[in-house]
């Protein structure tokens, strides 16, 4: 229950991360900067992802 | 590249794709539950790439990269967050469908429906939505094949023959072993498509770029959000339905059930998630490198963004521009025969079981395959007309799978609510989002989807409240 709890927990900020940077933090930056977020945060999420598979095994 | 060598190319992905589907017949017992979802025997590979061919499509190889050439790095953004969001409900959700499956033996996502909500008047609104939403997207498929291989090959292969190419191959692997054959020949897709990728997007940074570095900034605001086109309301708008595709969407939900262990449906999600950031950032690098060509001169300038992919096959070097067509070929089909596949045996258990008494497993796959040939014509009447970009088909597809959304999450975390509320927060749901498509509205510019959703939560909650607790609703609480 609680590793649930910590997974809901985790997913939620990834996702308002990933709508918020590259719209707050992000906004007007020429270059790769947004292309590099996204794909990081994507790429951590899934390890995220495997960990708690792992852990909930 | 010319007619002849257009025809061969993909008469020779078809002999390998129907010879591996033949051989998949080995593997298939008479048997609905076999021929449907496998009967849970999928291990983590054939699971892995079935998923994400299934997932992937011509969405990607033709939407994706012309909507990143015109639309800039919004594209991977609104992608990413379509991944991380399936990552996330595949998690929570894929082991309880895949229990209820093991336990009860269901073989479609309306019959999990159906029994949840005590009714199967709700398996029946979940297939009638899911025939209107995804005969659009399937035909979106189709048309990708089309309009590449009447680039590819410079008319050479027209419009009509090409749809009429997918589709046969689409119903002909469907029709051969069910899963068996769709799961099969989607693993030799799934590992066409990415390979093609990996070797497009090289050769057209190595013939664009030589050693040069790929300068992002060059696409100026194309490099960043917002931008005139992703606009946090639009982002948002676009992103909302995608997130859910993954429980909304019954050709995926169905594939739950198919891994033999949850060991194989760990290793589905883990090898799904790797292909899916690969395949992403391949074809939307692939889309920002051709506009940064266009600046330079060495690509031409596209104002539709569907024929920035053709455009680039008939650029390429024949070898090269097979290969792309055959990619191309390959992410339609594999989404097409599954989403025919899925739409059958839905017509076929929740609509036809429940108004025909006493069918035999035999008389049940023959109906199937009547539907799945029914389903095809279906998509190529709806092909055959060219509506709309192929991104905007697929995203109007999904929104109006949205109001499944409350009905499948509710049903894993809470006993209220019975057929009355499922039923009356589909019709909601597709209500609005009909309407607002239609009359092109965002009232008080909220996005049209959160519109969506918030109606068909705000439904559900409020039916569910009066409709009160459901017999046997917690066995699915503790799944």
């Amino acid at each position: 229950m609680k590793s649930s709890v910590a997974f809901l927990a985790v997913s939620a900020l990834l996702v308002a991360l990933m709508y918020a940077v590259p719209y707050g933090l992000l906004n007007g930056l020429q270059g790769w900067p947004t292309f590099a977020f996204w794909t990081a945060a994507a790429f951590a999420y899934l390890i995220i992802v495997i960990a708690f598979m792992r852990r909930g095994r | 590249m010319d007619a002849t060598l257009t025809y061969i190319a993909i008469a020779i992905f078809i002999l390998v794709g129907t010879g591996i589907a033949w051989l998949s017949k080995r593997f298939l017992r008479k048997e609905a539950k076999d021929f449907y979802a496998a009967s849970g025997r999928f291990g983590t590979v054939l699971a892995s790439l079935s998923y994400a061919a299934t997932t992937y499509s011509a969405f990607m190889f033709i939407g994706l990269v012309g909507m990143a050439y015109a639309t800039g790095v919004g594209t991977l953004g609104f992608e990413l967050v379509y991944l991380v969001g399936t990552l996330f409900l595949l998690y929570h959700i894929a082991p309880k469908y895949w229990t209820l499956h093991k336990k009860y033996g269901y073989i479609t996502p309306a019959e999990v429906l159906s029994d949840r909500y005590g009714s199967g008047g709700v398996g029946v609104a979940v297939t009638l939505l899911s025939l209107v939403a995804l005969i659009p997207y399937a035909a979106s498929q189709v048309i990708g094949v089309a309009v590449a291989a009447e680039g590819a090959s410079s008319g050479a292969v027209t419009f009509s023959t090409a749809v009429v190419i997918a589709i046969a191959v689409a119903l002909l692997w469907a029709a051969i072993a069910g899963i068996w054959s769709v799961g099969l020949t989607d693993v030799f897709q799934g590992i066409v498509m990415v390979c093609t990728g990996v070797i497009m997007v090289c050769f057209v940074y190595w013939q664009g770029f030589g050693q040069r570095p790929l300068d992002l900034a060059a696409l100026g605001s194309l490099s960043y959000v917002p931008s005139s086109t992703w606009t946090f309301a639009n982002f948002v708008n676009m992103t909302l339905p995608w997130f859910f595709f993954a429980i909304t969407n019954p050709q995926v939900v169905q594939r739950l059930f198919a891994p033999k262990t949850k060991e194989a449906q760990r290793g589905m999600i883990t090898w799904f998630g790797i292909y899916g950031i690969t395949f992403t950032v391949i074809v939307t690098l692939l889309g920002l490198m051709l506009r940064l060509m266009t600046a330079d001169g060495a690509f031409p300038l596209i104002a539709n963004r569907d024929a920035v992919t053709p455009t680039l096959l008939s650029m390429l070097p024949a070898w090269l521009s097979i290969i792309g067509l055959v990619a191309v070929i390959a992410a339609s089909v594999s989404t097409i025969d599954g989403i025919i596949l899925t739409l059958s045996s839905m017509t076929v258990r929740d609509v036809l079981r429940r108004y025909a008494k006493g069918v035999t497993q035999k008389a049940e796959i023959a109906v199937a395959r009547i539907t799945i040939v029914a389903i095809a014509i279906a998509c190529t009447i709806f092909a055959l007309s060219k509506p709309g970009f192929i991104v905007d088909l697929a995203v109007l597809s999904s929104s109006l799978l949205l109001p499944q959304v409350p009905v499948v999450i509710g049903m894993f975390v809470w006993c209220r609510g019975g057929k009355w509320t499922a039923v009356a927060t589909i019709v909601a749901g597709f209500g609005v989002a009909l309407a607002l498509y239609l009359l092109k509205a965002s009232p008080l510019d909220i996005p049209a989807n959160v519109w969506t959703i918030a109606a068909s939560t705000l439904v559900y909650v409020a039916a569910a409240a009066i409709e009160g607790k459901t017999e046997g609703a917690a066995r699915f609480v503790e799944a």
